[in-house]
């Protein structure tokens, strides 16, 4: 997931421009990583600062409190296995970003 | 344990018995957060359903307590064979838009795009996609 206070557009750019460092498949941009599609020129970001690495539970979490009070979303992560206080903290911390 | 989201392409009347070969039983499928946080307390077997548009009719987040990979596997080509398409993301790749889809009992890759927002579901049923080949260990 793209932290929601990075703006990648120069990434974009630059992949544009075709000034990017290819390593294997990935496309390397400053200390960012993507991943891109041949076919289709699309790319998804792999690595870097201010891409966050979610796993499945804490991105479950995060569909949970975009779509119910976080009251509920939380009784729901109390009991989701693989989601430790600290993952739960994480995805909050970027869903309180995404909503401002 | 183990978890994974799968969108279904079926009539809601079908759902039921298409989670049932998941080794999902009717109480356990939920609609609600609620209901998926009951199943989950109770550590049975469950699926927290969510209404899409698009290629697919639902979008499920299924937890199997008692299941693993290879049962998943095998209950979603046993659940295609009865009409209904299943798909879910290919667990190893790094693309997170590479999906194995399952219909009529075989499984072949395709890509999968999702607006969020709209709930809309599109696949790409129609070509390799440039995708590599779906290797028996790539599930």
């Amino acid at each position: 997931m793209i932290d929601p206070d990075l703006d990648i557009g120069p990434d974009l750019d630059a992949l544009g421009r075709g000034d990017f460092v290819r390593d294997g498949e990935d496309l390397v941009v400053g200390h960012r990583r993507y991943g891109h599609h041949p076919d289709t020129g699309t790319v998804y970001p792999k690595s870097g600062p201010g891409i966050v690495q979610m796993d499945r539970a804490q991105h479950k979490l995060l569909k949970q409190l975009n779509d119910y009070p976080i009251e509920k979303a939380m009784a729901w992560a109390k009991n989701m296995p693989g989601l430790d206080e600290k993952k739960v903290q994480q995805t909050l911390e970027l869903w309180r970003k995404c909503r401002k | 344990m183990i978890s994974r989201s799968i969108y279904i392409a079926c009539q809601r009347d079908e759902l039921v018995r298409c989670l049932s070969s998941l080794g999902v039983q009717e109480p356990d499928v939920a609609f609600d957060i609620d209901a998926a946080t009951r199943y989950l307390a109770a550590r049975r077997n469950g699926a927290a359903v969510t209404a899409t548009k698009g290629a697919f009719a639902f979008l499920c987040d299924v937890d199997l307590f008692n299941g693993d990979e290879a049962s998943l596997l095998a209950g979603l080509a046993q659940a295609s064979l009865t009409g209904c398409q299943l798909a879910m993301p290919v667990e190893r790749d790094p693309d997170p838009e590479v999906y194995w889809l399952w219909e009529g009992g075989k499984r072949r890759l395709v890509r999968i795009w999702e607006d969020e927002g709209e709930r809309l579901v599109l696949h790409d049923p129609l070509r390799d996609a440039g995708l590599p080949s779906p290797g028996a260990d790539n599930a």
